[in-house]
């Protein structure tokens, strides 16, 4: 995208492809969502979003990336136990965490997935309850785009494409979802983590 | 063609949306199979 999209309309034009594609994902998985997790998760991920701005971090965003890397691979590999019916406190803690620390990094995605995998033990309700709350979180961001300005009208009929090829590729995952074996989708889920982390860390290097 | 360039943003080619809307069917099935890794990927 990065290539082809303007950079002006690159976070906006990403952030709008992010919606449709999360949307469809919770819409097609929607059976495996744990809306008590959501509800919990969301609500601390407003105070998150509330404190970032009235905190200033010195830390150059390189150094806040590769600790990030750091801490998903630190979580991803270590043998810590699941947090087998996380309590209210716990769930809401880890979206005013999360919501906060992607407002300086980025990467928001992954964050919530590292926090969401040590919550769930069966990796198809991790990754319906990730899609819920990443609709979520993008549609908070599109909308304060759209309050600061951005016109997407112009993007609307390739954004319409790219989401319903997008639906078609959930389709297709949620398929692979379903018919995998568990311990192979914790693997895949490890290895992705892993290369997301490594590329957050060459962010220190560059 | 020239109709279709009409739907598309200023300066975006045929060819570089046909790339985005593609790369879409791939990062979702990722996204929607691993859980993670999509948006970052189809970011760069």
């Amino acid at each position: 995208m990065t290539y082809i999209v303007p950079i002006a309309a690159l976070i906006p034009v990403h952030g709008l492809v992010q919606l449709g594609s999360n949307t469809s994902r919770s819409y097609v998985q929607r059976d495996n969502i744990d809306w008590k997790i959501v509800r919990l998760f969301l609500f601390g991920s407003i105070f998150g979003a509330l404190a970032g701005p009235m905190l200033v971090v010195q830390l150059p965003s390189s150094i806040l990336k590769a600790l990030l890397g750091l801490f998903i691979l630190a979580v991803i590999w270590a043998k810590l136990p699941k947090i087998e019916n996380p309590s209210p406190i716990f769930v809401s803690l880890g979206g005013l965490i999360t919501t906060f620390a992607t407002m300086f990094v980025g990467a928001t995605g992954p964050l919530v997935a590292v926090f969401l995998s040590r919550v769930f033990s069966e990796h198809r309700k991790m990754v319906a309850t990730h899609g819920m709350t990443m609709t979520v979180q993008h549609l908070l961001k599109v909308s304060a785009f759209i309050f600061a300005g951005f016109a997407f009208w112009e993007w609307v009929p390739l954004i319409l494409l790219i989401v319903v090829s997008g639906f078609f590729g959930t389709k297709a995952g949620s398929t692979i979802l379903n018919k995998m074996p568990e311990q192979k989708l914790k693997l895949g889920f490890k290895i992705v983590m892993t290369l997301v982390a490594l590329d957050l860390l060459r962010a220190w290097f560059l | 063609m020239e109709s279709v360039l009409s739907f598309l943003p200023e300066g975006l080619t045929v060819l570089s949306a046909c790339l985005l809307i593609i790369a879409s069917f791939f990062t979702s099935a990722l996204t929607a199979s691993v859980g993670v890794g999509g948006g970052l990927l189809i970011l760069p």
